[in-house]
């Protein structure tokens, strides 16, 4: 798996997609950090008084987690970026017919999906990190200081909470796109899963006609992605879908739901299908 | 011990047997030129033996191993090169023998690239390659890890004559000097009996025959041509004194003897008419056409049987 894992850093790295994905990601959050600094300047404020803008939230202000929340989980732009980067490298392997060199002659194919899982925890990981220490070191380079900035507990758990949130999304994705062997099938899995746009269209739809699914809803991943906008500071205290569980809790079990059953699909079901 | 060896093997796809019971032997060391009509299950065959498909029935044994032990015994080029068109060829090559585990993998995948004749072009983006160049490069992936056993699916389709002959050279000098097992399925009957030294042949999914060189060789020499001075004296002495063969007077008035297993009977019939007092006018071996003969089997004709 190690060599695998290899083979794969070398491909991602040489790679034009992974670059300009991730120089995208990081100018948004460089994009974010500014508009939040605008905030703080005296044109601003001006403009405040002269009602050509109206005053934004105060919580933006508050800690580095819900500053991240509300520029890279809320809309679901990270497990968008994220998700794309994974499911455009993963697929290529048997849209490029690039998977027949690595499975010929036997090779475990459980080894191979099974690597891919961990590829997606690995760069979901190192985005999760990348975005927050960018978003840190804007705020810093622009003097914008928090209001209640977050202990290294509370980081590092919304960090591994948004982590565990984001990989889900991409193993959903990705397995998608491994049903079909198809990168237009994966990109659309992106847009609309991973965009949350299906999630958004199945929660609208059930609280319209069956008021009381609220409890269920609850528990669709957009809704643990909501639950992190929060903040760290936010995961002890009680989820608002009022399941008597901490935020935490609450956002860990849909997440761990979420990449068990579509690992297990992978695994299980991808894995013996013919590689081409 | 045979290097690759199929029994019963199945694949049932949409409910009919794309390959059906195929029985397949593969010695070690051969060059095996696996033939038969499109659709006739060869890349699925292939696929299987590789371990990209799963088959419904039956077993692949490799090495007399039915289950083994260590992956990377064989390379494979199914139906066309698998490349990342974004890397050099270099890249394609690296990324493979990383994933592959391969010792000293940049020394292996510059040497791999010479064995192909790609060394000029090595750095160059393979979306930037030839048809043949790709080719080689499919096959220089197929020999990352040194594979004991080569699969390749049409290798030759595509390439102009002067591609196709060097493609033929490089895979008779891998056979030779590496000793790699070959088994190469293509449509170009030609280029493949120059190559070869085993034939198997499909037709329907199953297997037809397999069968070595020499034989094909003997069954396409397969008849006798004698014209005399009287061919309807000829044709009764040649009955009389050979009875198990068949006969057939040209319209020329020649005599075509059928049957005969190998030109060394030519003597027979020399020695049957001579003691007839027969005066030979002409006698020859007459060749049949090697793509008739696979031809024939193709459309279910078993010659040997």
């Amino acid at each position: 798996m190690l060599n695998l894992l290899k083979s794969d850093m070398y491909r991602l790295v040489r790679g034009k997609t992974f670059w300009v994905i991730l120089f995208a990601f990081m100018a948004i959050i460089m994009i974010s950090a500014v508009a939040l600094w605008f905030v703080t300047t005296p044109t601003y404020g001006q403009m405040l008084q002269e009602g050509t803008v109206t005053a934004s939230s105060q919580d933006a202000f508050s800690s580095l987690t819900i500053v991240a929340g509300e520029s890279i989980v809320s809309g679901g732009l990270l497990t968008l970026v994220v998700s794309l980067l994974l499911t455009l490298f993963i697929v290529s392997d048997f849209s490029t017919g690039f998977a027949k060199n690595i499975l010929a002659g036997r090779q475990s194919r459980t080894v191979y999906f099974a690597e891919k899982l961990v590829l997606i925890m690995i760069v979901n990981a190192a985005f999760v990190i990348a975005g927050l220490a960018l978003l840190q070191f804007a705020v810093s380079i622009l003097g914008i200081s928090f209001v209640r900035p977050d202990t290294p507990g509370e980081l590092v758990c919304w960090a591994a909470l948004t982590w565990l949130m984001t990989c889900g999304y991409s193993c959903a994705c990705v397995c998608i796109a491994w049903l079909f062997k198809s990168v237009s099938v994966g990109v659309a899995a992106v847009i609309l899963v991973g965009g949350g746009i299906i999630e958004g269209i199945v929660t609208m739809a059930l609280l319209n006609f069956i008021p009381a699914s609220a409890q269920i809803t609850s528990w669709f991943p957009l809704g643990s992605l909501k639950l992190l906008v929060d903040g760290g500071s936010a995961l002890l205290q009680p989820a608002s879908s009022g399941d008597g569980l901490v935020a935490a809790a609450h956002i860990c079990i849909t997440g761990l739901c979420l990449c068990i059953l579509f690992a297990g699909i992978s695994l299980k079901v991808v894995s013996r299908k013919d590689v081409c | 011990m045979n290097a690759v060896e199929t029994h019963n093997l199945t694949k049932i796809h949409g409910g009919r047997p794309v390959v059906d019971k195929l029985e397949m032997h593969v010695p070690r060391g051969c060059m095996y030129g696996f033939v038969g009509r499109n659709g006739a299950g060869k890349s699925t065959t292939m696929k299987m033996i590789a371990g990209l498909a799963g088959f419904s029935g039956g077993e692949v044994v490799l090495f007399g191993d039915r289950e083994p032990a260590v992956p990377g015994r064989i390379g494979a080029l199914i139906e066309n090169p698998g490349l990342l068109p974004n890397l050099s060829a270099f890249g394609n090559l690296m990324a493979v023998a990383l994933a592959m585990g391969v010792v000293g993998a940049k020394e292996q995948c510059a040497e791999l690239l010479h064995v192909v004749g790609l060394d000029d072009v090595g750095k160059k983006k393979v979306e930037g390659f030839s048809l043949g160049m790709k080719q080689r490069l499919g096959i220089a992936l197929a020999l990352v890890g040194t594979p004991d056993v080569l699969l390749l699916d049409e290798p030759i389709n595509g390439l102009d004559p002067e591609g196709a002959r060097a493609m033929c050279q490089t895979l008779v000098r891998l056979n030779h000097v590496r000793g790699i097992t070959i088994i190469i399925s293509s449509h170009m009957l030609d280029q493949l009996n120059r190559m070869v030294d085993r034939f198997g042949v499909i037709a329907n999914g199953s297997m037809v025959l397999e069968f070595t060189d020499d034989e094909l060789q003997k069954a396409c020499n397969d008849s006798v041509r004698v014209k005399t001075a009287d061919s309807s004296r000829t044709l009764a002495v040649l009955e009389q004194a050979l009875p198990e063969e068949t006969f057939r007077v040209d319209p020329d008035g020649s005599v075509v003897v059928s049957g005969f297993r190998g030109p060394a009977r030519i003597e027979d019939v020399a020695r049957v008419l001579h003691d007839a007092d027969q005066t030979i006018l002409e006698l020859s071996a007459v060749g049949r056409d090697v793509e008739d003969y696979f031809i024939g089997l193709m459309n279910g004709e078993n010659h040997h049987a």
